[in-house]
């Protein structure tokens, strides 16, 4: 279909006070090849929108240029369908509102926009969804509290659940506990877990097929298409699956790793979980001799809250001692139980069972350090407390020692362990910086993960673990993040946390999972790029087998064949298009986004020769939360010099160099790379875009050294969304560097 | 660890402590809030924390040495802003409850007191002697009462005194005795403070107990720290009101005797005497310390005022009967006696 | 008034009442499988208290950036209708069949605003803003904040009627500027309600032992985060209220109002976290300051044990555990002496401070507005767990606790009940492709999922466009 342009350019909000309208639009139509130019008092009204929506119907035009506001400002409003391309100017923002009205720079500013959006138009189809016949089913890996909930929310919902328990019964840790300590007002006294009626439930609901003692042998295909083996007792099964929820929960901090407490004293000194099992098969005795114990001693954060064992708080283990220091009470009244913490940590209503457990008179709290743990001769242990608030050290006689231990993902794997064959340590202790900088260390040692999923991705058979080894989000308002899309982790494999907190994860993660499949089914994205139809399309025959995409994709997307060519799988994609930053051939594209896009746009710019004393900075700008900011200085009418033409990207990651060498080729003076926050604390929400920016950025300066430009020339920031108010400083602080450095030799070749 | 200490909770003291007022001693969390908004308390080992801590662990030998649970004066600031309803405060009085018991001299007594179902026969003890004492002094002839009522025939003074006298020094010396059983405790070092902090020698240590002891009769007189507890600041002229009306009653009793016996001045003394004058004033002095309007229009309502002074029942008790022995000879209609 | 004709109903799946982080991610998240979701938020913007945040525990990350792809998705999805100024009279029905009598009051500003600020410049009334605690001043049309969504001015009803306003009515070039807009009722249907009202700060002036509202150098935490925030009060800088002097040496409360018998019998979950934060932001400005904390229990679970940790190694953060017990002031330079025994050496001390912060809890907003059909509250006024008549809560409705809690239980929350409404997921799915397919068609109020809210010339509060 023949691309026709219609372009627009609003007056409102003091756009006509400062720029030359007419000029505008002649450059659209002369320069722009744009079929006409129509100018409105306020294209966001309705009228405004009815000019454009008949120009679509009578003029048959597909694509359109709205020189207004940003392209974040009322995007519903500039929406006219899949088959229209539209493209937002934001000559407000980015134009009239932060340069001088009626200024010669600040018009050659709004016009080479107008240029640069053309060129993209002329340059980009609407996108396509990927057509694919897809699953909708549900697989849940785990049938612990988590997956039992997120099972049966799923089902509830209509959509037909496959539940793999590794264990010949269903229930997970929650089987295993007596009591637990109260969820629901008054919050006062340890209760039922409320398991059975879940697993009733569970096993009685038509929607949902339990695999009990069985588990995922091979995972492989994309969402909406996973072709799951499962090793049922032996024999295979083979399932379409839509999406996936690993809720395969947490295993205890080894216990012989708790010498320094105690442990392998005596048979008396056991951890929380072999209590609780006591407690689950009937009486609390003592191993050693079977008697009851007249005196306890619980020692908080055994391995939790510890350099050399587990620096992170295992979150459950205060209250778990609570309930088991009732349990002991209720036995025996004349026993003593003492609990010795370092904080005690019963968050929101929970701090009323803290006060209901205080209030048995043979149960002592205090703060303290562990000294030392002995054994008497007489056989029972010695404990001995410093820094206690008793304000002097102190040591108890104990028949029973129990360590509150901590708790680990089921998918943590321990280094020592791995076998031979996989001989590689978890790139967690290898992810410094330096795994990154050199891009193929990072991808070749994919994870060696635990062999749950075992998913057959290029880049690892399980999900990639946070700091601790907990496939969690690394987002404070995306809790759900995943970097395998549509395989979501939930309860007690994703943190530490109580069973009410597993249960609402598991649900969490059900919708997510049902959200997931449908935005699939219409080949839509999901989060963070919810709903976008562009898909990555490779053009295969120029590929050299570089393997730079296949390892830089954050989200596991590509694999590869046996002669190392990248196999895309479109429906994994988040389309962040790192992939497309990383291709140095420039063989991948999208429809609405792609390199030859770009590189038209920078060659569209019109570059005053070195005499008019204007040199040319180009901008490329994360719009996620760069170009946020930058609206935000537009709306506190902070100026900044007109030099700089801002381009936002999807993400810094999906910057190609080639970019940079046709800038500069084309005589811009100056290239600045604008993005998130890197390394530990990262804001990317492709994970990495302006860490490998700012890598690939080095192998740029080394070009640029062979071409003797400078290499101050290419600048690189990291701008939070709220540090609008250093956009004027950078830009206009790297003027300087530019007029220092001089203008662009290359210029006007 | 060179003071490690061995600790074994004691429940029974634990439950003793709860019987005897300070029942929310477990609810503590030791967040010492009590002992930051305590205007008494020292800065260094403040109270009430520790003692709420170690009255919730049930240590027993280390409260009884504790010289801090005295220092309290019961303003129960620390109670109002306790943010877990422990009482600290009734903890402390509860704590001092079985010191009492524990160290009074014999142990017997202690108990007794400790016990209300021996309130009975507590009450009954002193009223079979006064009664022994009427029958030896009367036996048994009550032809008297017709004729012009008269004290000394129903109880002559010589009686009283011979009886009195010698139980007042009896008392003294028991109550000596049980002082000199906790003081022993003092002794030995508490965990608190392992090495209590040793008297300089000499003269210094004598000016040091001189200068203490006249600081404490100053605050004494003054009640100058109980003012300064901010819940119950009416309660320290209350407090006040009673104490000089004690201390009045005790002056009047001697200065009668004296005057009976060195001046011959027979009772019953006129009412316009001096000496009866002080009688009344002081009685005036306790009632008004009792029923002071300051201590309704102090913080508490009604109820919140009862169930604070509900452990102090004994002492009102007493406070209102003797002042009424006193007063109702001279007010009741009286043919004559004087 | 007049009465007010119920003319427009909006039909719909899910109803969720609150527009803050729990609010808006339960009804995108439900939008984004396909079903419809109308969202209420009774002030004039979404974002809820996250809104007035500085930075985000632990990652110190600004809300800001979670707002911007929140709002996003709610723009690009023509499934979520977002009534702002909105407040629920009545709910009747049951699971699967819910009615809501709902009432718009007037923002005084149309659809046509196109937040360009010309009616601000000209506005001579100036008003409390209630954004930052009263701290400053905003003109009497003003723009919610910097995220605010819809990105629309609105008029304090206050001085809606005053003469002066005429001028701003003039100002503005694109006739968004109505006064005399009058509420609407309107009813929307829905099979299943999402409460998620969110909390409001304890009010710290009942801690009459710790000085706030006497002495100006005591404040709470909210007010922390405004002073830190670009767009609060201060505009980021962090100083002393009485004489803006800088930080040398400061204290942060904890337990200001929780677990506390006489205020909060509850711990509020983020107040340990949320210190530690605010000690950051000052460490970031005054690298040498003192920074005091007074706890009973440090409350950083999971992994919010490397942010405690990561404080700990600060040579000029000191933790006392110990609860402060009473703040008095010094008459001459106003510093606030806060009184504290730290219970593992036995030493109460008085320390002056230049600045004290009270951690203040959270109050559950379900307290002065119970949710309807008597849904059972627990004797602190949250939400109790499997509420009887199918309202549910999300967020801090049920719960105090941190963003990402409040994102996974609102998930959660958008889960339980509209997913086994009766109609079968089949129609719900045709459904949303039906409205899915109206992303062809701009979304003019005019036709949008069953939205008949037309568009009369005096609709207060159209379809947020």
């Amino acid at each position: 279909m023949e691309t026709k342009i219609g372009s627009y350019i609003c007056q409102g909000c003091d756009i006509a006070n400062s720029l030359d309208i007419d000029k505008l639009a002649k450059i659209a139509v002369e320069e722009g090849k744009a079929a006409f130019c129509k100018s409105h008092q306020a294209l966001c009204s309705r009228e405004g929108g009815d000019l454009i929506r008949s120009d679509i119907e009578k003029e048959k035009i597909n694509r359109a240029a709205i020189a207004a506001c940003s392209q974040r400002v009322f995007p519903e409003l500039f929406d006219f369908g899949k088959d229209v391309l539209t493209d937002r100017i934001a000559i407000r923002e980015q134009a009239a509102w932060t340069h001088e009205p009626k200024n010669e720079d600040g018009q050659m500013l709004a016009e080479d926009y107008i240029r640069m959006s053309l060129a993209k138009l002329q340059n980009s189809e609407p996108a396509v969804p990927y057509a694919a016949q897809t699953s909708k089913d549900i697989l849940v890996i785990g049938a612990g509290i988590a997956g039992l909930t997120a099972a049966q929310a799923a089902a509830k919902a209509g959509y037909k659940v496959a539940l793999v328990e590794k264990q010949d019964r269903l229930g997970g840790w929650a089987a295993k506990f007596r009591k637990v300590f109260p969820k629901h007002p008054p919050y006062r006294d340890p209760e039922d877990s409320g398991l059975n009626d879940l697993v009733k439930a569970v096993e009685t609901n038509p929607n949902i097929t339990i695999y009990k003692s069985s588990a995922a042998a091979k995972i492989s295909g994309q969402p909406g298409k996973f072709e799951v083996t499962l090793d049922k007792a032996g024999q295979n099964v083979k399932l379409d699956i839509g999406s996936i929820i690993l809720a395969c929960g947490w295993k205890p901090y080894e216990a012989d790793k708790l010498g320094h407490l105690g442990f392998g004293l005596s048979p008396d000194v056991i951890t929380n979980a072999a209590m609780e099992e006591m407690a689950l098969k009937g009486d609390i005795k003592r191993p050693s001799d079977g008697k009851p114990p007249e005196s306890v001693v619980f020692i908080q954060c055994a391995g939790s809250r510890d350099e050399n064992h587990l620096p992170y708080c295992s979150a459950v283990c205060c209250r778990v001692s609570l309930k088991q220091a009732l349990y002991v009470r209720g036995r025996n009244p004349q026993a003593k139980v003492y609990i010795i913490y370092k904080d005690i940590r019963s968050p929101a209503q929970y701090e009323r069972f803290y006060a209901q457990v205080q209030e048995d008179e043979g149960i002592f709290l205090t703060k303290g350090e562990i000294a030392r743990v002995a054994k008497e001769s007489d056989g029972r242990i010695k404990v001995e407390v410093k820094e206690t608030l008793l304000g002097h050290d102190i040591s108890l006689k104990a028949d029973l020692v129990v360590l509150a231990a901590g708790m680990v993902a089921a998918t943590k794997v321990e280094p020592e362990k791995t076998d031979s064959s996989e001989a590689k340590t978890p790139v967690e202790e290898s992810k410094g910086p330096d795994a990154a900088l050199d891009g193929k260390k990072a991808a070749s040692c994919a994870e060696p993960g635990a062999r749950i999923l075992n998913l057959s991705y290029r880049q690892g058979t399980d999900l990639p673990t946070l700091k601790y080894g907990f496939p969690d989000s690394h987002f404070i308002c995306f809790p759900y993040e995943t970097r395998r899309t549509a395989i979501y982790a939930a309860g007690g494999v994703r943190a530490p946390m109580d069973l009410a907190s597993a249960a609402t994860d598991g649900q969490g993660a059900a919708l997510k999972a049902i959200q997931a499949v449908e935005a699939i089914a219409r080949g839509a994205a999901v989060h963070p790029r919810s709903g976008d139809l562009s898909w990555p399309e490779f053009f295969m025959q120029r590929c050299t087998s570089c393997k730079r995409c296949t390892e830089e994709c954050p989200f596991g997307a590509l694999d590869e064949d046996a002669k190392g060519t990248p196999l895309p799988n479109p429906l994994r994609c988040r389309r962040c298009a790192t992939c497309m930053g990383s291709c140095p051939e420039r063989i991948v594209s999208f429809k609405n986004y792609n390199v030859n896009m770009i590189s038209k746009m920078i060659k569209s710019m019109h570059i005053p020769d070195e005499f008019e004393e204007k040199p040319r900075i180009l901008a490329f700008v994360c719009e996620n939360d760069a170009l946020a900011s930058i609206d935000m200085a537009g709306f506190k009418r902070l100026k900044y010099n007109a030099m700089v033409r801002i381009i936002p990207l999807r993400c810094l990651g999906s910057l190609n160099t080639v970019w940079i060498s046709d800038a500069l080729a084309s005589g811009v003076d100056g290239v600045l790379l604008i993005g998130c926050k890197k390394d530990e604390d990262y804001q990317c929400h492709f994970v990495r875009g302006s860490e490998l920016a700012s890598y690939r950025l080095g192998n740029v300066k080394e070009k640029l050294k062979q071409l003797s430009l400078e290499d101050e020339r290419i600048g690189m920031h990291e701008l939070a969304i709220t540090d609008f108010h250093k956009i004027p400083g950078i830009f206009d602080d790297f003027l300087k560097v530019i007029v220092k450095v001089g203008p662009n030799p290359y210029k006007g070749m | 660890m060179e003071n490690m200490q061995t600790i074994s909770p004691d429940l029974e003291f634990i439950r003793n402590i709860k019987k005897a007022g300070g029942q929310d001693v477990k609810k503590c969390y030791q967040c010492a809030t009590c002992a930051a908004v305590c205007s008494i308390s020292p800065a260094q080992q403040p109270f009430p924390r520790k003692e709420m801590l170690l009255a919730g662990w049930g240590q027993k030998d280390e409260l009884f040495k504790d010289p801090d649970i005295w220092l309290c004066h019961q303003c129960n600031d620390c109670t109002i802003y306790c943010p877990r309803g422990a009482k600290p405060g009734d903890v402390l009085a509860a704590v001092r409850f079985n010191v009492f018991e524990n160290f009074a001299f014999p142990s017997f007594m202690g108990r007794a007191l400790a016990n209300p179902k021996a309130l009975p026969l507590l009450i009954l003890a002193p009223m079979i002697i006064i009664a022994a004492l009427i029958w030896g002094a009367t036996r048994g002839d009550f032809s008297f009462l017709n004729e012009k009522i008269v004290y000394s025939k129903l109880l002559p003074h010589i009686w009283i005194e011979a009886f009195f006298i010698p139980g007042s020094i009896l008392t003294a010396l028991l109550a000596l005795a049980g002082l000199l059983r906790f003081w022993k405790g003092l002794e030995t070092p508490s965990l608190w403070t392992p090495h209590p902090r040793p008297l300089p020698q000499g003269e210094r240590g004598f000016r040091e107990v001189l200068d203490g002891a006249v600081a404490t009769v100053k605050d004494l007189l003054t009640h100058g720290s109980l003012r300064d507890c901010g819940t119950n600041k009416p309660r320290a002229w209350a407090h006040l009101l009673v104490f000089f009306g004690f201390i009045g009653a005790a002056a009047t009793a001697g200065l009668a005797v004296l005057a009976m016996r060195l001046f011959h001045l027979d009772p019953p003394i006129p009412l316009a005497h001096p000496i009866k004058w002080l009688g009344n004033a002081s009685a005036v002095l306790g009632i008004a310390g009792i029923f002071n309007p300051g201590l309704k229009a102090g913080r508490h309502s009604c109820s919140r005022l009862h169930n604070l002074l509900l452990p102090h029942r004994h002492r009102l008790f007493s406070f209102v009967l003797c002042p009424l022995f006193q007063v109702c000879p001279h007010v009741l209609p009286d043919p004559g006696s004087c | 008034m007049a009465e007010i004709k119920i003319n427009d109903s909006i039909n719909s799946d899910v109803l969720v009442v609150g527009g803050g982080i729990a609010g808006m991610t339960a009804a995108i998240e439900i939008a984004e499988t396909g079903r419809r979701a109308v969202l209420l938020e009774q002030k004039a913007s979404l974002g809820g208290q996250v809104a007035t945040f500085h930075q985000y525990f632990p990652k110190l990350c600004p809300p800001a950036c979670g707002m911007e792809i929140n709002l996003k998705r709610i723009r690009v999805n023509p499934l979520i209708t977002v009534l702002t100024l909105s407040q629920v009279k009545k709910i009747s029905g049951s699971p699967g069949a819910y009615e809501a009598e709902i009432v718009l009051n007037p923002r005084f500003v149309n659809e046509k605003c196109t937040a360009c600020g010309d009616c601000e410049k000209a506005c001579e009334i100036e008003r409390n803003n209630d954004f930052n605690y009263g701290l400053d001043k905003t003109k009497a049309v003003y723009l919610p904040h910097l995220m605010a969504y819809p990105l629309r001015y609105v008029i304090d009803p206050k001085f809606a009627a005053d003469e002066r306003m005429k001028k701003c009515l003039a100002a503005c070039k694109y006739g968004a500027i109505e006064l005399d807009m009058k509420p609407r009722n309107i009813r929307v249907k829905a099979d299943a309600v999402v409460w998620a009202a969110g909390w409001k700060p304890y009010d710290a002036a009942k801690l009459d032992q710790l000085g706030f509202g006497k002495y100006p150098n005591v404040i709470t935490n909210v007010i922390m985060e405004r002073f830190a925030s670009l767009s609060g009060p201060t505009a980021g800088k962090i100083t002393r209220p009485s004489d803006a002097k800088e930080i040398k040496k400061i204290g942060f409360v904890q337990c200001a109002g929780s677990r506390d018998d006489k205020h909060l019998a509850y711990c509020s979950t983020v107040c340990c976290t949320a210190s530690m934060k605010q000690a950051a932001y000052i460490r970031e400005r005054y690298p040498q300051a003192e920074i005091h904390i007074f706890y009973i229990d440090a409350r950083s679970p999971g992994r919010l044990e490397d942010f405690y940790a990561k404080l700990q190694k600060d040579s000029k953060v000191f933790f006392h555990r110990g609860k402060v017990g009473k703040i008095t002031e010094n008459p001459q330079n106003k510093n606030p002496i806060v009184a504290a025994e730290n219970t593992l050496t036995g030493e109460r001390r008085a320390l002056e401070l230049d600045m004290a912060v009270l951690a203040t809890g959270m109050v559950p907003n379900t307290l002065d507005e119970p949710p309807p059909l008597n849904t059972a509250l627990d004797d602190f006024g949250f939400i109790a767990p499997g509420a009887s008549q199918g309202i549910i809560g999300a967020g801090t409705a049920v719960r105090p606790m941190d963003v990402s809690a409040s994102v996974q239980n609102a998930t959660a929350a958008a889960a339980v009940r509209p997913m086994d409404v009766s109609a079968s997921v089949q129609n719900a799915t045709a459904a949303a492709m039906k409205a899915l397919a109206l992303v062809s068609r701009p979304r003019q109020p005019a036709d949008n999922a069953g939205v008949s809210l037309l568009k009369s010339d005096k609709t207060p509060e159209a379809v947020a466009v």
